[in-house]
Parts: C-alpha cells; structure tokens; sequence
C-alpha cells in the first residue's frame, strides 16, 4: 500500500461490509447494515462518497444492475472489494492490532 | 422540490442508483413505520447527503480549480449585476415594488449564467458558487439590514444558490453529461 493511502475508519467499515453483504453490496444494503451492526445512523450520500473514493483507489469495483419496479426503476449500482482493498484493510487492521498488543487497559471501565 | 435540488447535486453515474436507493428504503420504512415516519426520514437522509455529496463534487474535480472556477463565476455574476443595477436604475423608480422584482429577475438571470460559466470550466464549481451565493446572501442581509425589502434578499439567498446549480446543470446538459 502505498504512503498516504491508509485507510480512514469510515473507509474500513464500508469495505466490511462489503464483505458482508458479498453479492447483495448496493449503496441501501451497505447503508443499513453498517446502521444496523454499529449503530450509527449514516446518510446515503456519505456512503456513495466513500464508495467513490475507494474506487477511485481501485480497492472497490462497481456494476450496474437491472432496474426494479420498487426503486421507480432505477438500476441499482453493487459493490466489490477487489484484492487491493482487502490488503488494504488488512494493514489497517495489522495496525491496530500491533498498537494494541501488550496495552493493559480495562475497556469495561471507559 | 427537494428531491430536484438534490438531483441537480448529484454526479451522473451515480444519480439514478443513488435516488433509487433512498425510494426503495423510504418504501421500506414506510411499510413498518408509516408514511409520516418514512417521509421524516427521507428529509433527513437528503439533507444530511449534501454535505458529502458536495464534498465529492469538489474533490472530483480539483479543489483549487474548483473553487478559481467558482470565483471566475461570481466575478462575472458580480459584473452582471452591477450592469443591470446601472440600467435599471435609470429605467426604474427605486423603492417601487417592479424595482426589487425586477433586481431579483436580473439576479438569478446572472446567477444561471455564472453557473453556467463556472460549469464550463470545472464540474463542481456550480456547486461552490452555490455555497458562496447563500453564505453571502446571509452576511449581506444580516449586513445591509433594511436597505431592502427583507421578503427580496430572503428569496435571493433561496434562488441564488438554486439559479447557480440551474446553469451548472444547463452546462451538464449542453456537454450531453444528466
């Protein structure tokens, strides 16, 4: 990964749940399962501007679907983390991982 | 109305997906939770994606240019008032209900074109001149008080920024882009 392309934590949890959904990634799907799993209520603009971002680093790729009666008929975009972007997050996480390691702190107190 | 002011926000590729996106959780919500609920919810989904709907607008296409090609349109927006405040002010009675009328028309006119021009050079400028319109609509209503009818610098403040994103979105149209 080259110098200054870390990953913010936002982009990390988008590329998660990329991983989660797998298949089903669209912009609503993506939105709702990082509501869901942290909690934190996300505007569908922010994730669009992440996934835009990340693809334009080339860790997330992108298609069109076929259109659907619900959506008034519009297409729906899905998302795939490619192998950059899982070795992307990866060092993020091998970051963390190694900060924390040895770090004697009691989380139930904070 | 708000779903048009967003649209005109929103970059081609991801317009339709992105607004088809929000229909379908809206009916969602809707179907559990009501009609008000859902409709609560997409106000504030559509509010709160403009900040980084615009965000990405600006980093697209280059931040300094963006906001020079911004400047480039307000300058000129800046001239094409000045101009026609000129011209009315020798065609017109100040104070008359026509004058404001008239000055707000002659306004927007000017902002579709500065947008129009700040497209012309950058993607995301009419967005930036968009911002600029509203935060200087506000300082200068706060600023010049009751020089003017209030209902006319509160419907500029409200037009400008919509007349910029007309042009900018005019541009768009022009080069074959939605």
């Amino acid at each position: 990964m080259p110098k200054g392309d870390t990953l913010g934590e936002f982009e990390q949890i988008v590329l998660i749940a990329l991983l989660r959904l797998d298949n089903e990634a669209y912009g609503m799907s993506v939105r709702r399962e990082i509501q869901e799993r942290t909690g934190r209520s996300v505007s569908i603009g922010a994730v669009y501007a992440t996934l835009e971002r990340l693809e334009a680093k080339s860790y997330v790729s992108s298609f069109v679907g076929d259109a659907t009666a619900e959506r008034g008929g519009r297409a729906k975009r899905f998302f795939r983390i490619e192998s950059d972007g899982k070795r992307a997050l990866k060092d993020s996480q091998d970051t963390l991982r190694k900060m924390l390691a040895g770090l004697k702190v009691d989380w139930r107190t904070i | 109305m708000m779903t048009w002011i967003f649209g005109l926000l929103l970059p081609k590729r991801d317009k339709e997906m992105l607004l088809g996106d929000l229909l379908e959780e809206r009916l969602l919500i809707e179907s559990s939770t009501g009609r008000r609920e859902a409709a609560r919810w997409y106000r504030r989904q559509v509010l709160r994606s403009c900040g980084p709907v615009m965000w990405a607008n600006f980093r697209r296409g280059g931040w300094l240019k963006t906001l020079g090609a911004a400047f480039a349109g307000y300058f000129a927006v800046a001239i094409l008032v000045m101009a026609s405040d000129v011209l009315m002010s020798r065609l017109l009675a100040a104070g008359r209900v026509l004058y404001p009328l008239v000055s707000l028309a002659a306004g927007c006119a000017a902002m579709v074109f500065g947008g129009y021009l700040a497209a012309s050079m950058r993607r995301g400028a009419p967005a930036v001149l968009a911002v600029m319109a509203a935060i200087l609509g506000v300082l200068s209503l706060a600023a010049t008080g009751d020089q003017a009818p209030v209902w006319y610098q509160i419907a500029l403040i409200v037009m400008g920024p919509v007349a910029a994103m007309v042009g900018g979105r005019m541009r768009s149209r022009g080069r074959g882009e939605t």
